[in-house]
């Protein structure tokens, strides 16, 4: 048995180092369809470095991953508030910003976030808001507020997120509450302003969203800003807007895990990553806003910044706050939640 | 013992595919997850340490969670919110599982008639669409559905063609765009279309394996065609009917993908908020301890068939005796 053992030890420790020892690699985990696939191909040309590329669908399923200290990736790019919480538990290196000289290129509004104030762990690669997506030919008037969602006008005409945090989390903000309170009184506000809401809403959806509102199945739904692109593209009656009152902003960004096998090599690619050449292509493959000043100059600032998803007027995106790690109060989110939907 | 041998790939199988996964849940279901307790303590040049449990102190904010033995996810199991969502996921598969019954019975009588031509293209037909995807399948209701669907499309250029026809629906409050999903019948619809082949198939299997000359022996002792219903064919289809409606009831009292898609999320079911415990609430502990009582749920009504079985096996072995 034990002479079994060594063997595979060994066997795994030669699969390991074989091609290590043949070519330089690094191996990357991103969300699914958020990298123009060029620029990985651009990447191992210019350093002949090999790069693993691998997808998840949620930060929570990629927190797993990493906490469970099963695999090993060089470079990630979780959102904010995973981003907080792996700082607090020590599953992030901080980045050597000497080897990353093109960070110049990202908006300094951009940097120094809550979720990583000293901008030690991480470098956004896209970001985003919530709003309202409204189709123009069917809106009584262009939302600007989020009590267009409060709007009898729109009975049954409406569609909201079927998702605590960020539902509950605009509830707060249309009572005047923080976007991240877990005082029970704010979320009871809350709570009850989205059950008063509740006889408006046709449903209650997440992916569904877009085909809904690209066939016009609603005049007006809360959306991210990421499928708002894509709905505009589609519907040219759609358009986008970050209400006054201010709402979530939120950052994909990338970073190095605390076991990180090739720093130096995660290190190049994120360099090459907030290159302007390479940010540019990106964002016209991915379609999320990028923080890049370098990247927008190359694609023209004016068309750039015409689209409501990219370019939130400064003092609504001031009013924006990214979404917090919540810990242990999640629960909470989630129960009062349940108690909204299952009012009947 | 040879035969044994051709067992172990079965039970370790089983074992680790079957009760290892059920262990988890129990043990899930049975725990909490909480952060190790500590208390902050302020000291005198204002940085702040943390005492942990054992008495020893760090100066990082400890953030390692553990499980804890806990019932306290069974007292939140209990409360109304969820005993409500339950009570709904039963009563919506009590009614699926119904009139999938009342659909699927005379279907699989009529494919099993003498007179009935080529019944196996016809069961065929009846298969076909339920080798496609059961998402896809829902989809399309969705788009014959929506409000923006074929069937509004359909009304609104009938109504356009025919004004005294829309004047009439809108005196009666008729909207020009009915909004048919998003509510319980539509999740019904759903899970009837979707279950309807399962009720069916079982059904249609019984009734054919029947010995006809049964049929015919009560024909010829003067049973009219009620009777020779009634008294052959219904209690020898049983085991099917009662096949078909555990197929149909289990399903659709664990389904969440139907409610939300046909009932647009405002039809939770008790499946969403598992699903939920497990995705964007990320609570497997509450998620496991809302499996384990669908479990006993599910468990109690197949016994309760499993026993409506046995009691009618025997009372058919008196009668044919």
């Amino acid at each position: 048995m034990k002479k079994l053992s060594l063997f595979a030890l060994t066997l795994a420790l030669l699969c390991a180092a074989l091609p290590a020892g043949a070519q330089e690699t690094i191996s990357v985990y991103n969300w699914g369809d958020y990298i123009e696939p060029q620029v990985l191909e651009l990447f191992e040309q210019e350093t002949g470095i090999e790069v693993i590329y691998e997808t998840f669908e949620t930060n929570e399923d990629m927190y797993a991953k990493i906490a469970m200290g099963g695999a090993s990736y060089d470079v990630i790019i979780p959102s904010d508030y995973m981003i907080e919480r792996m700082i607090q538990e020590g599953l992030l290196q901080e980045i050597n910003w000497d080897n990353v000289p093109n960070v110049k290129n990202i908006d300094p509004r951009f940097m120094n976030a809550a979720y990583d104030p000293q901008s030690a762990y991480s470098v956004p690669y896209t970001w985003g808001t919530m709003g309202i997506l409204y189709n123009e030919s069917t809106v009584v008037e262009t939302p600007t507020s989020w009590q267009t969602l409060m709007d009898p006008a729109y009975t049954m005409d409406m569609l909201m997120l079927n998702s605590p945090r960020d539902t509950l989390g605009i509830a707060l903000v249309m009572c005047g509450h923080d976007l991240n309170s877990t005082d029970p009184a704010d979320l009871e506000d809350a709570k009850n302003l989205l059950v008063e809401q509740k006889p408006m809403v046709l449903a209650y959806v997440v992916d569904e969203v877009k085909d809904k509102m690209i066939a016009g199945e609603a005049s007006v739904a809360l959306v991210w800003s990421g499928d708002a692109t894509y709905c505009m593209g589609e519907n040219d009656e759609l358009n986008y807007v970050v209400p006054v009152e201010g709402s979530n902003i939120f950052y994909d960004s990338i970073c190095i895990p605390y076991n990180a096998r090739n720093v130096s090599g995660a290190e190049k690619f994120i360099d090459f990553l907030c290159r302007a050449d390479i940010a540019a292509m990106n964002y016209e493959y991915v379609g999320y806003a990028i923080p890049n000043t370098a990247a927008i100059e190359l694609l023209g600032a004016e068309e750039y910044n015409a689209s409501p998803v990219n370019n939130p007027p400064q003092e609504v995106l001031d009013k924006c706050e990214v979404f917090k790690y919540l810990g242990d109060d999640t629960r909470i989110y989630d129960q009062i939640w349940t108690e909204i939907i299952s009012e009947f | 013992m040879k035969n044994k041998a051709l067992t172990v790939p079965f039970v370790l199988w089983a074992a680790i595919f079957v009760v290892v996964p059920l262990l988890m849940i129990l043990w899930y279901g049975v725990t909490v997850e909480e952060t190790i307790p500590y208390t902050e303590i302020v000291l005198d040049d204002g940085s702040v340490i943390y005492e942990l449990e054992d008495g020893s102190h760090t100066s990082e904010k400890p953030y390692e969670k553990r499980a804890r033995v806990s019932l306290s996810n069974f007292k939140r199991m209990l409360e109304p919110t969820y005993l409500k969502l339950l009570l709904r996921s039963l009563k919506i598969a009590v009614i699926t599982t119904l009139i999938c019954l009342l659909l699927g019975y005379p279907v699989a009588l009529i494919l099993t008639g003498r007179d009935f031509k080529r019944p196996a293209l016809w069961l065929m037909l009846l298969i076909l669409p339920m080798w496609m995807n059961f998402l896809l399948r829902t989809y399309s209701w969705l788009s014959i559905l929506e409000n923006s669907g074929i069937l509004n499309g359909l009304i609104a250029s009938l109504r356009e063609a025919i004004p005294a026809l829309d004047e009439w629906l809108l005196a009666r409050g008729v909207r020009r765009r009915i909004v048919f999903l998003y509510n319980e019948n539509a999740v019904i619809l759903g899970m009837v279309y979707n279950y309807l082949s399962f009720m069916i198939m079982p059904i249609y299997t019984v009734i054919e394996k029947t010995d006809r000359s049964l049929l015919e022996a009560a024909a010829d002792l003067g049973a009219n065609p009620v009777q020779r219903f009634l008294r052959v064919t219904l209690p020898y289809s049983l085991p099917g009917v009662l096949e078909g409606v555990t197929m149909v009831f289990v399903p659709a009292v664990t389904t969440f993908v139907i409610s939300q898609l046909m009932g647009g999320g405002k039809v939770p079911l008790i499946g969403d908020i598992i699903q939920n415990q497990f995705g964007k609430s990320s609570d497997w502990h509450f998620g496991s301890t809302l499996s384990l009582l669908v479990m006993v749920v599910v468990l109690a009504f197949m016994g309760a068939l499993n026993r409506i079985d046995k009691e009618e096996a025997a009372q058919k072995e008196v009668r044919i005796l």
